[in-house]
């Protein structure tokens, strides 16, 4: 190490003095100053989504509506590896100042819960004709947008495969069988449902008999996908989106609907909501009517973020050979369940 | 004569901002709801923190002796001395790319074996968890054994080659001396694997970290997570203990030139140091060779960097700022300019993010920018640095603090009597000599910002995206060419950022 002494001229002193000594501390000075440039005040022509719907397929659909209206979109996005609670939690965190305008979220049952803890404004002003009744939040607070369902992914030529979420355990003797770990995401409101649908009961009796058969709990619903497609998996169960992604890319797979107790299989839509407070309420609304349009809904459709119109005879994606059929359970009734469900959940998944 | 403290108070400050008011500020989250029975562990959450001892412990043990073995090994070869710390690069891979890699190459070697005897290995288990676990941090553990190569006192082992043999010196001399470094890399080591609970996940078991997690998820309550936290917080602080014993002890005796190379001794242990080499180089090569091969071809890294051009620059700024952040708190914190060299109760704090669920340091500046100026952009845009340097200052404080015990004390006390105030006396002597550490410690904390997302996600400024999470989203997408371009990408923008390190300090004069 060489110590610099016998200077008799001494540079600047403070900050200066440090920048003089050593130069490249300009550099990083002029790094911290660029993220702070860039997160100044919002324009008048900005909108603020915090959104869990993939990059891939937002991302498009934000440029074209700044095509259209020359308002930019600054979306902040979620990620599965956080278990998509990373935005619901931002929400929470923000609420007395809030950052965002829009919440588009590719499930609903994080903005029920957002829409109770009263961070979301109703969307009263809001057209939204022609979606289904199942779909529709009483309070008119959020909008459904697109809707995926819960499906068996199975290898191309499995024989005598399960039609129903009820005949799963007995299949587990012949086949390996994955889904994502029941603690986050949509497999956490998969299982609040089977509870609202058969009971506490009934509902724990048969995730422990999964746990007891063997099933493969993995760390999220496209790592199912990918093992199914990679043949570590015979079955798996995970949403239609991550499912049908794997039939598109030509994967020797096919998905069926995860019908359950008879009925059909749960759908997930997705939803759409005005943040409370939202700095840029009218740029929010512009924004939220253009991803209303039926066009946007089967533009998402078409590349593969849902596979199901929240309308009435709305398109439905060729990935789901047939009409999934009605489920029985209100969404709310399912959001209901997910607290309960989850200390069950803990017990029988989390030891 | 008293010696008087250099670090100015600004330093004190900017580190209670940075380690202690995120914290402070979660305390105060009003979505809390303090429910202290949760630290009443039953049975169930007691079985997965007792299993998830067990993993840190086992990871803790086999990466530092493989970290060790493959020190030993490379160490040895005087051509290699310009290129040691190439191995480190891989730590900017996150986790789940380091299991992406070990399961294509599972299932390649599946292929194989199953071909030929009918075989199969398991994708899932402790037994997998664990080997990732330990390829995984295995550049840690190398890191520390280098470090503690570098510092062995040549003479005295070359004196005592007089009157012994290879074998008796280094069991004698060499390895005492080296114990402590052991030691503190199992001991980090065993932190990073208690509280993440990525790759036990993703070989589908279930660790603590993921309970503390998925009621986090569930609750979105801060504040219980925080005191479910708590009995981790408990064996991270022991484990520390474990890293800052022997430094203590270290710090007692005078500080040694580098060697840069060590006569390893031959005989019995040859065979240890060849499978230490041929670990590193399983670890290096598998995660290299499997994502080159899903990468495909150049072309597809080629489109890959193109399209993340933002996402790139944004990520090398933001993670080198915080680096830059994170060493103040350090600085200050290990106490390294002082004479009581370490202040253990503030170093413990500054251990209390690592230990968290990320996403609660994000939230606590969050609050923080809430309470403090909600409508500030300059503050919200600065928030990601922020969180990255809280949860980070950590390793660098670990760094600074493993580094304090070669600091040559006189002499900067001696020099700075000629300087008119305390501040240069920092500036013109303090950084030189201290330079191979804070540039050491700005690497760690670079790599490791690098590739976090829980944090920085709860606060990254709309509109902008870090690299990592461009590269969770490419593989929810299933698109395992970009993701395996983005990690290559990765790893070359640490393998840049550690080539100009080494630059640096070789032009200061340390390497």
């Amino acid at each position: 190490m060489r110590i610099i002494t016998g200077r008799t001229r001494w540079a600047p002193v403070g900050v200066v003095g440090l920048a003089h000594r050593y130069p490249c501390l300009l550099f990083f000075a002029a790094a911290s100053l660029l993220p702070a440039g860039c997160g100044g005040p919002v324009p008048v022509g900005e909108v603020i989504v915090y959104t869990s719907v993939d990059q891939f397929y937002s991302e498009p659909i934000f440029r074209e509506f700044e095509s259209a209206t020359g308002i930019e979109v600054r979306p902040v996005y979620d990620v599965e590896a956080v278990k998509t609670t990373g935005l619901v939690q931002r929400i929470l965190s923000e609420a007395s100042h809030p950052q965002a305008d829009v919440f588009w979220n590719n499930e609903f049952a994080q903005s029920i819960y957002l829409a109770e803890k009263g961070v979301l404004s109703p969307l009263g002003e809001v057209e939204a004709s022609g979606i289904r009744e199942a779909f529709r939040d009483s309070a008119g607070i959020w909008i459904p947008l697109g809707c995926r369902y819960r499906v068996f992914l199975i290898r191309k030529g499995l024989e005598d495969p399960p039609k129903d979420v009820e005949d799963l355990p007995t299949v587990l003797s012949r086949l390996r069988v994955g889904m994502a770990q029941p603690a986050f995401g949509t497999t956490a409101t998969w299982a609040a449902s089977l509870r609202a649908q058969w009971g506490p009961e009934r509902s724990s009796a048969y995730l422990s008999r999964l746990v007891e058969g063997g099933i493969r709990v993995v760390a999220g619903n496209s790592l199912v996908r990918d093992m199914v497609v990679s043949g570590a998996l015979d079955l798996g169960l995970t949403d239609s989106d991550d499912a049908c992604m794997a039939l598109r890319r030509g994967a020797p797979v096919e998905v069926l609907p995860a019908r359950q107790g008879g009925a059909g299989p749960m759908p997930i839509p997705g939803s759409l909501a005005l943040i409370r407070g939202a700095p840029h309420r009218k740029q929010a609304l512009q924004l939220i009517r253009y991803l209303l349009r039926p066009e946007v809904e089967q533009q998402l459709i078409e590349i593969g973020a849902f596979q199901a119109s929240v309308r009435v005879d709305g398109p439905r994606s060729s990935c789901i050979p047939e009409e999934p059929g009605p489920f029985p359970l209100s969404l709310s009734a399912i959001a209901d369940e997910l607290a309960g469900s989850h200390l069950e959940i803990s017990r029988i998944f989390l030891r | 004569m008293k010696r008087r403290p250099i670090i100015p108070t600004g330093a004190r400050i900017l580190s209670l901002i940075v380690i202690f008011l995120p914290l402070m500020a979660l305390l105060a989250d009003p979505q809390s709801g303090w429910d202290f029975h949760v630290l009443l562990l039953d049975g169930r959450r007691a079985a997965l923190l007792g299993r998830s001892l067990i993993f840190s412990a086992g990871a803790a043990f086999f990466c530092s002796l493989a970290g060790f073995a493959a020190a030993l090994g490379f160490f040895s070869q005087e051509r290699w001395a310009g290129f040691r710390w190439i191995p480190l690069v891989l730590l900017a891979l996150p986790p789940s790319l380091h299991a992406l890699a070990w399961d294509l190459a599972l299932s390649r070697a599946n292929q194989f074996i199953g071909n030929i005897a009918g075989l199969r290995i398991a994708h899932e288990g402790w037994g997998l968890a664990l080997w990732v676990q330990v390829m995984t941090l295995l550049p840690l553990s190398l890191g520390f054994g280098m470090l503690g190569l570098d510092r062995l006192p040549k003479e005295m082992l070359e004196a005592g080659r007089v009157f012994q043999n290879d074998e008796q010196v280094f069991r004698k001399l060499a390895f005492p001396l080296l114990r402590p470094w052991i030691i503190g890399s199992a001991a980090l080591v065993f932190i990073l694997s208690l509280t993440d609970y990525t790759i036990p996940a993703l070989a589908g078991c279930t660790s603590y970290a993921l309970e503390v997690f998925s009621e986090f998820a569930a609750g979105h309550d801060p504040g219980r997570s925080l005191l479910l936290s708590i009995p981790l917080l408990l064996p991270v602080f022991f484990a520390s203990l474990l890293i800052l014993r022997p430094l203590r002890l270290l710090l007692r005796s005078p500080g040694h030139a580098a060697g840069k190379s060590l006569r390893i001794p031959g005989g019995r242990r040859w065979w240890f140091t060849r499978a230490g080499l041929l670990l590193l180089a399983i670890q290096l090569l598998v995660p290299l060779v499997m994502l080159g091969g899903e990468c495909g071809s150049w072309r597809v890294l080629a489109q890959s960097l193109r399209d993340s051009r933002a996402e790139i620059l944004y990520s090398i700024l933001l993670s080198s700022t915080a680096a830059l952040l994170a060493l103040i708190p350090a600085v200050f914190l290990s106490g390294i300019f002082r004479k009581r060299a370490t202040q253990p109760g503030m170093a413990m704090i500054a251990l209390l993010p690592l230990a968290l669920p990320a996403s609660l340091i994000g939230i606590g500046w969050s609050r923080l920018a809430m309470i403090v100026a909600p409508d500030s952009g300059v503050l919200r845009a600065f928030l990601p640095v922020g969180a990255l340097s809280s949860r980070f200052a950590a390793v660098a404080i670990l760094v600074l603090l493993a580094w304090s015990s070669f600091f040559d004390r006189d002499s900067f006390d001696a020099l700075a009597l000629f300087r008119e105030s305390r501040l240069m006396a920092w500036i013109h002597i303090g950084i030189p000599l201290a330079l191979p550490a804070l540039g050491a410690s700005a690497a760690m904390v670079f790599a490791f910002s690098l590739t976090e997302i829980g944090a920085s996600l709860m606060v990254l400024p709309p509109g902008r995206m870090t690299l990592s999470v461009r590269l969770y989203n490419a593989l929810h997408y299933g698109a395992t060419a970009q993701v395996a371009a983005l990690g290559l990408i990765l790893a070359a923008i640490c393998l840049g950022a550690g080539a100009i390190a080494v630059c640096l300090l070789r032009r200061k004069g340390p390497l």
